[in-house]
Protein backbone atom coordinates (compact mmCIF):
# COMPACT_ATOMS: atom_id res chain seq x y z
CA UNK A 1 0.00 0.00 0.00
CA UNK A 2 1.42 3.10 -0.93
CA UNK A 3 1.23 6.21 1.31
CA UNK A 4 -1.55 8.18 -1.12
CA UNK A 5 -3.47 4.83 -0.93
CA UNK A 6 -2.94 4.90 2.60
CA UNK A 7 -4.24 8.46 3.06
CA UNK A 8 -7.27 8.56 0.67
CA UNK A 9 -8.23 5.37 2.43
CA UNK A 10 -7.93 6.40 5.71
CA UNK A 11 -9.61 10.34 4.89
CA UNK A 12 -12.30 8.23 3.10
CA UNK A 13 -13.30 6.29 6.63
CA UNK A 14 -12.86 9.43 8.43
CA UNK A 15 -15.41 11.18 6.14
CA UNK A 16 -17.69 8.52 6.02
CA UNK A 17 -17.63 9.14 10.23
CA UNK A 18 -17.90 12.83 10.36
CA UNK A 19 -20.77 12.64 8.08
CA UNK A 20 -22.59 10.01 9.87
CA UNK A 21 -22.46 12.12 12.99
CA UNK A 22 -23.25 15.21 10.82
CA UNK A 23 -19.56 17.06 10.99
CA UNK A 24 -19.41 16.52 7.50
CA UNK A 25 -21.60 18.36 4.27
CA UNK A 26 -22.43 16.82 0.70
CA UNK A 27 -21.53 19.41 -1.21
CA UNK A 28 -21.25 19.93 -5.34
CA UNK A 29 -17.89 20.84 -6.88
CA UNK A 30 -17.74 22.76 -10.22
CA UNK A 31 -14.11 23.21 -11.81
CA UNK A 32 -13.51 26.59 -13.39
CA UNK A 33 -13.29 26.74 -16.73
CA UNK A 34 -15.54 23.11 -16.66
CA UNK A 35 -18.83 23.56 -16.01
CA UNK A 36 -19.75 20.06 -15.14
CA UNK A 37 -20.80 19.55 -11.62
CA UNK A 38 -19.47 16.91 -9.03
CA UNK A 39 -20.95 15.76 -5.89
CA UNK A 40 -18.60 15.72 -2.92
CA UNK A 41 -18.42 15.43 0.47
CA UNK A 42 -16.54 18.41 2.48
CA UNK A 43 -15.42 19.74 5.68
CA UNK A 44 -16.45 23.42 5.88
CA UNK A 45 -14.57 24.92 8.40
CA UNK A 46 -15.70 28.65 9.59
CA UNK A 47 -13.66 31.59 11.35
CA UNK A 48 -12.96 35.49 11.52
CA UNK A 49 -10.66 37.51 10.17
CA UNK A 50 -10.27 41.17 10.41
CA UNK A 51 -9.23 43.48 7.60
CA UNK A 52 -8.34 47.27 7.76
CA UNK A 53 -5.94 49.85 9.37
CA UNK A 54 -7.16 51.61 12.13
CA UNK A 55 -10.58 50.76 11.47
CA UNK A 56 -11.46 47.08 10.55
CA UNK A 57 -14.19 45.21 9.06
CA UNK A 58 -14.57 41.54 10.09
CA UNK A 59 -15.17 38.76 7.61
CA UNK A 60 -16.15 35.45 7.48
CA UNK A 61 -12.77 33.45 7.56
CA UNK A 62 -13.84 29.96 5.73
CA UNK A 63 -11.60 27.11 4.53
CA UNK A 64 -13.39 23.98 2.52
CA UNK A 65 -11.24 20.65 2.88
CA UNK A 66 -12.11 18.54 -0.21
CA UNK A 67 -10.73 14.71 -1.46
CA UNK A 68 -8.90 14.27 -4.34
CA UNK A 69 -10.67 10.99 -4.63
CA UNK A 70 -13.91 12.85 -5.38
CA UNK A 71 -13.43 16.16 -7.14
CA UNK A 72 -10.39 14.27 -9.01
CA UNK A 73 -8.24 18.06 -9.24
CA UNK A 74 -7.21 20.55 -7.42
CA UNK A 75 -9.40 23.37 -7.96
CA UNK A 76 -8.15 26.12 -9.62
CA UNK A 77 -9.05 30.18 -8.70
CA UNK A 78 -12.47 30.57 -9.11
CA UNK A 79 -13.64 27.30 -8.65
CA UNK A 80 -16.71 26.68 -6.79
CA UNK A 81 -18.12 24.48 -3.94
CA UNK A 82 -21.71 24.66 -3.00
CA UNK A 83 -23.11 23.89 0.33
CA UNK A 84 -26.53 23.81 0.64
CA UNK A 85 -27.90 27.17 0.02
CA UNK A 86 -24.38 29.13 0.15
CA UNK A 87 -21.96 29.27 -3.05
CA UNK A 88 -18.08 29.44 -1.97
CA UNK A 89 -15.49 30.27 -4.82
CA UNK A 90 -11.78 29.52 -4.26
CA UNK A 91 -9.87 32.24 -3.66
CA UNK A 92 -6.76 29.99 -2.78
CA UNK A 93 -5.51 26.62 -1.99
CA UNK A 94 -3.23 26.86 1.44
CA UNK A 95 -2.70 22.82 1.77
CA UNK A 96 -2.93 19.88 -0.39
CA UNK A 97 -1.24 16.37 0.06
CA UNK A 98 -1.97 12.94 -1.73
CA UNK A 99 -5.82 13.01 -0.42
CA UNK A 100 -6.92 15.72 0.18
CA UNK A 101 -6.83 20.09 -0.17
CA UNK A 102 -7.51 22.62 1.61
CA UNK A 103 -9.01 25.86 -0.14
CA UNK A 104 -9.77 29.31 1.10
CA UNK A 105 -13.20 30.78 0.07
CA UNK A 106 -15.28 33.69 -0.99
CA UNK A 107 -18.88 34.24 -1.00
CA UNK B 1 -19.34 75.68 25.62
CA UNK B 2 -17.51 75.41 22.00
CA UNK B 3 -15.48 72.63 21.08
CA UNK B 4 -11.91 72.37 20.61
CA UNK B 5 -10.45 73.48 16.84
CA UNK B 6 -9.39 69.87 16.70
CA UNK B 7 -12.76 68.54 17.04
CA UNK B 8 -14.02 71.33 15.07
CA UNK B 9 -11.66 70.74 12.08
CA UNK B 10 -12.82 66.68 12.29
CA UNK B 11 -16.59 67.66 12.35
CA UNK B 12 -16.00 70.10 9.03
CA UNK B 13 -14.06 66.66 7.71
CA UNK B 14 -17.06 64.62 7.97
CA UNK B 15 -19.90 67.29 6.78
CA UNK B 16 -17.66 67.13 3.94
CA UNK B 17 -17.68 63.95 3.23
CA UNK B 18 -21.18 63.36 4.21
CA UNK B 19 -21.78 64.42 0.51
CA UNK B 20 -20.54 61.20 -0.64
CA UNK B 21 -24.07 60.05 -1.71
CA UNK B 22 -23.75 57.68 -4.65
CA UNK B 23 -25.67 60.27 -6.91
CA UNK B 24 -22.90 61.55 -9.54
CA UNK B 25 -20.14 62.25 -9.29
CA UNK B 26 -19.48 60.36 -6.85
CA UNK B 27 -18.85 56.15 -7.46
CA UNK B 28 -20.28 54.79 -3.96
CA UNK B 29 -22.44 55.78 -1.31
CA UNK B 30 -19.65 55.80 1.52
CA UNK B 31 -20.67 59.09 2.71
CA UNK B 32 -23.87 57.53 4.31
CA UNK B 33 -21.81 56.08 6.97
CA UNK B 34 -19.27 58.39 8.73
CA UNK B 35 -17.51 57.34 11.84
CA UNK B 36 -15.28 58.85 13.91
CA UNK B 37 -12.55 56.63 15.46
CA UNK B 38 -14.44 52.70 15.36
CA UNK B 39 -12.32 50.09 15.61
CA UNK B 40 -14.34 47.56 14.25
CA UNK B 41 -16.97 47.31 12.13
CA UNK B 42 -19.67 44.91 9.53
CA UNK B 43 -19.83 44.13 6.73
CA UNK B 44 -23.42 44.61 6.32
CA UNK B 45 -22.66 48.13 7.41
CA UNK B 46 -20.25 48.57 4.28
CA UNK B 47 -19.87 51.08 2.04
CA UNK B 48 -18.10 53.16 5.17
CA UNK B 49 -15.51 55.81 6.02
CA UNK B 50 -13.91 56.09 9.28
CA UNK B 51 -12.27 59.63 10.25
CA UNK B 52 -9.04 58.68 12.67
CA UNK B 53 -7.63 61.43 14.01
CA UNK B 54 -3.73 60.93 13.92
CA UNK B 55 -0.53 63.19 15.34
CA UNK B 56 -0.68 67.07 16.08
CA UNK B 57 2.39 68.57 15.87
CA UNK B 58 3.48 72.44 16.83
CA UNK B 59 5.77 74.04 14.63
CA UNK B 60 8.97 75.36 17.44
CA UNK B 61 9.04 78.38 15.49
CA UNK B 62 5.81 79.94 15.78
CA UNK B 63 5.56 80.02 19.74
CA UNK B 64 6.27 76.27 20.20
CA UNK B 65 3.76 76.24 22.64
CA UNK B 66 5.94 77.86 24.88
CA UNK B 67 4.37 81.04 27.46
CA UNK B 68 7.58 82.86 26.49
CA UNK B 69 5.63 85.63 26.31
CA UNK B 70 6.38 86.55 22.28
CA UNK B 71 3.25 84.58 21.14
CA UNK B 72 0.32 82.96 21.82
CA UNK B 73 -0.50 81.62 18.77
CA UNK B 74 0.67 78.22 18.19
CA UNK B 75 1.02 76.64 14.41
CA UNK B 76 -0.39 73.31 14.49
CA UNK B 77 -0.75 71.09 12.27
CA UNK B 78 -3.51 68.05 13.08
CA UNK B 79 -2.86 64.93 10.56
CA UNK B 80 -6.10 63.31 9.73
CA UNK B 81 -6.51 59.59 8.45
CA UNK B 82 -9.66 59.12 6.77
CA UNK B 83 -10.34 55.33 5.92
CA UNK B 84 -12.69 53.99 3.10
CA UNK B 85 -13.92 50.88 3.28
CA UNK B 86 -15.84 48.91 0.54
CA UNK B 87 -17.39 45.32 -0.64
CA UNK B 88 -15.50 43.31 -2.95
CA UNK B 89 -15.13 40.23 -4.43
CA UNK B 90 -12.79 38.26 -6.54
CA UNK B 91 -14.05 39.74 -9.78
CA UNK B 92 -13.15 43.24 -8.75
CA UNK B 93 -10.71 43.19 -6.22
CA UNK B 94 -8.86 46.08 -5.88
CA UNK B 95 -11.19 48.61 -7.94
CA UNK B 96 -13.55 49.55 -5.41
CA UNK B 97 -11.09 50.54 -3.34
CA UNK B 98 -9.76 52.91 -6.08
CA UNK B 99 -13.60 54.17 -6.64
CA UNK B 100 -14.00 55.42 -2.79
CA UNK B 101 -10.51 56.83 -2.69
CA UNK B 102 -11.60 59.02 -5.30
CA UNK B 103 -14.79 60.19 -3.59
CA UNK B 104 -12.95 60.75 -0.52
CA UNK B 105 -10.34 63.20 -2.59
CA UNK B 106 -13.59 64.69 -4.69
CA UNK B 107 -15.58 65.26 -1.49
CA UNK B 108 -12.77 66.65 0.50
CA UNK B 109 -10.31 68.56 -1.68
CA UNK B 110 -12.09 71.36 -3.10
CA UNK B 111 -10.78 73.94 -5.53
CA UNK B 112 -12.62 76.93 -4.30
CA UNK B 113 -12.79 75.93 -0.97
CA UNK B 114 -9.08 75.12 0.32
CA UNK B 115 -9.71 76.19 3.60
CA UNK B 116 -11.04 73.69 5.90
CA UNK B 117 -14.70 75.73 7.83
CA UNK B 118 -16.72 75.23 10.62
CA UNK B 119 -19.98 77.15 9.20
CA UNK B 120 -18.67 80.30 8.43
CA UNK B 121 -15.41 79.85 10.84
CA UNK B 122 -12.48 79.56 8.87
CA UNK B 123 -9.88 76.57 10.30
CA UNK B 124 -7.21 76.13 7.88
CA UNK B 125 -5.46 74.87 4.94
CA UNK B 126 -6.28 71.14 4.00
CA UNK B 127 -3.79 69.62 2.14
CA UNK B 128 -3.69 65.78 0.80
CA UNK B 129 -0.99 63.91 2.17
CA UNK B 130 -0.87 60.50 0.17
CA UNK B 131 -3.03 57.33 0.12
CA UNK B 132 -2.30 53.48 1.01
CA UNK B 133 -4.64 50.57 -0.53
CA UNK B 134 -5.45 47.43 1.06
CA UNK B 135 -6.93 45.35 -1.23
CA UNK B 136 -9.52 42.41 -0.84
CA UNK B 137 -7.70 39.50 0.81
CA UNK B 138 -8.35 35.91 -0.10
CA UNK B 139 -11.65 34.77 1.70
CA UNK B 140 -12.76 37.93 2.18
CA UNK B 141 -15.18 40.42 0.42
CA UNK B 142 -14.16 43.69 1.44
CA UNK B 143 -11.13 45.82 0.91
CA UNK B 144 -9.80 49.52 2.14
CA UNK B 145 -7.95 52.52 1.30
CA UNK B 146 -6.44 54.99 4.06
CA UNK B 147 -5.93 58.57 2.64
CA UNK B 148 -4.11 61.11 4.99
CA UNK B 149 -4.83 64.92 5.17
CA UNK B 150 -3.42 67.13 6.86
CA UNK B 151 -5.46 70.19 8.27
CA UNK B 152 -3.18 73.06 9.57
CA UNK B 153 -4.07 75.76 11.75
CA UNK B 154 -3.40 78.73 14.80
CA UNK B 155 -4.34 77.85 18.21
CA UNK B 156 -4.14 80.10 20.73
CA UNK B 157 -1.56 78.76 23.65
CA UNK B 158 -3.57 77.77 26.68
CA UNK B 159 -6.89 77.60 24.46
CA UNK B 160 -7.20 74.90 22.64
CA UNK B 161 -10.75 76.29 21.53
CA UNK B 162 -9.73 79.55 20.00
CA UNK B 163 -7.49 80.18 16.61
CA UNK B 164 -5.51 82.93 16.52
Amino acid sequence: MTQSTALRALDAELMAAFTSAGLADAATFIQYGSGSPTSCSVYVDRGVTFQGFDGTVRNDAVTITAFLDEIAEVPKRGALFAVGAVTYKVDAVTAKDESRVVCVVST
Amino acid sequence: MTDSVALRAIYAIRTRLQVIDGNSPFNTAAGGTVLINRSTVEKGDLPLLVIVPGDETVEPSSGGGQADGRSQAMKVQFDINIEGMVLADQSNTGEQLEEVKADIKRALLLFDQPTLKDGLFAIGPLAYLGSTPLPREDGANTESVQCRFRVTYTEKFGDPNATR
